[in-house]
């Protein structure tokens, strides 16, 4: 549900983008415009996380760590595959005091974050309403392919 | 009248700060505030600090803390907090405002030591917050 765009939220927000204007599209044009929204919200996403890169340490004055550059680079790299494949983008990206970052969706009183404290993997939290939290862990593969990560390991060794 | 070393109840009420760093709060949000919000630092080794409302407010505390951004601060139920399982102990110092106390279950070692379960009592005090926002920042 997260994982993959929703359509029809898509949808609406992408006729809102025609400045309130609500006329039948040929699928290539409204799909052309669906895909300019969801790159705008993800670059959106991409600034704050640039934003964040320029934090120097204690950035909150009560001892907050920055984030790793390379944490930072796989996330943007993340950022970037996801927007590229239409992923439905965040809500925000924060960095906690101890220089993780999370992504996070909010959506109809659910919840889900991923949260960065090594590059190119992710730890998981998901919500759902009157069901128990879950957790979880997964990686992801650089684009430029560079990294080596446990998916990787399991395959070659297999 | 009780005296900050005095036992934390259940009647009380407690305020904790929210750094008005980008994107913890976020307005038009359903939840405004970000679970980083209770993450506590690397120094918070005997819990994250909180204030007894009885004893201090809302603005003094949020004009005490050192981000130059300013804060929110959040009013919360010691008995709800205890309801999650989480309890609130008298730490007076020198240099804070007074009524200062800590809840030791999301200390910096517990969170290493048990991140998920703390990721969730966090998410749950967001709730609490999102409804007991007393002070915004300038």
């Amino acid at each position: 549900m997260f994982a993959k765009t929703n359509i029809s939220d898509v949808m609406s927000r992408a006729e809102t983008s025609y400045d309130g204007s609500r006329h039948v599209l040929k699928p290539d044009i409204f799909l052309s415009n669906i895909s300019l929204e969801i790159e705008k919200q993800w670059q959106v996403i991409i600034d704050n996380l640039c934003d964040i890169s320029r934090l120097k340490d204690n950035w909150d004055g009560e001892g907050a760590e920055v984030p790793d550059g390379k944490v930072l680079e796989s996330v943007i790299d993340l950022c970037n595959q996801s927007c590229a494949r239409k992923v439905l983008p965040p809500t925000r990206v924060v960095v906690s005091p101890l220089g993780d970052i999370i992504l996070e969706w909010q959506k109809d009183g659910q919840y889900l974050e991923a949260e960065i404290s090594e590059p190119y993997v992710a730890r998981w939290m998901l919500e759902l309403p009157n069901k128990p939290t879950i957790h979880w862990k997964s990686n992801w593969r650089s684009s430029t392919g560079s990294n080596i990560n446990s998916d990787d390991i399991d395959y070659i060794a297999a | 009248m009780k005296d900050q070393h005095d036992p934390v109840t259940n009647d009380e009420y407690v305020l904790r700060r929210i750094s008005n760093n980008p994107q913890w709060y976020k307005l038009g949000c359903d939840e405004p505030i970000q679970r980083v919000a209770f993450v506590p630092n690397k120094n918070d080794i005997d819990g994250i600090s909180v204030f007894r409302e009885m004893f201090v407010t809302a603005r003094r505390v949020a004009e005490a803390g050192e981000n130059k951004k300013g804060y929110y601060v959040a009013r919360l139920s010691v008995a709800e907090l205890e309801n999650l399982g989480l309890t609130v102990r008298p730490d007076p110092q020198d240099g804070q405002p007074p009524g200062h106390s800590l809840i030791p279950q999301l200390s910096f070692p517990a969170y290493e030591n048990n991140p998920d379960t703390c990721k969730e009592i966090q998410r749950k005090l967001v709730k609490l917050a999102c409804v007991g926002i007393v002070y915004t920042p300038p």
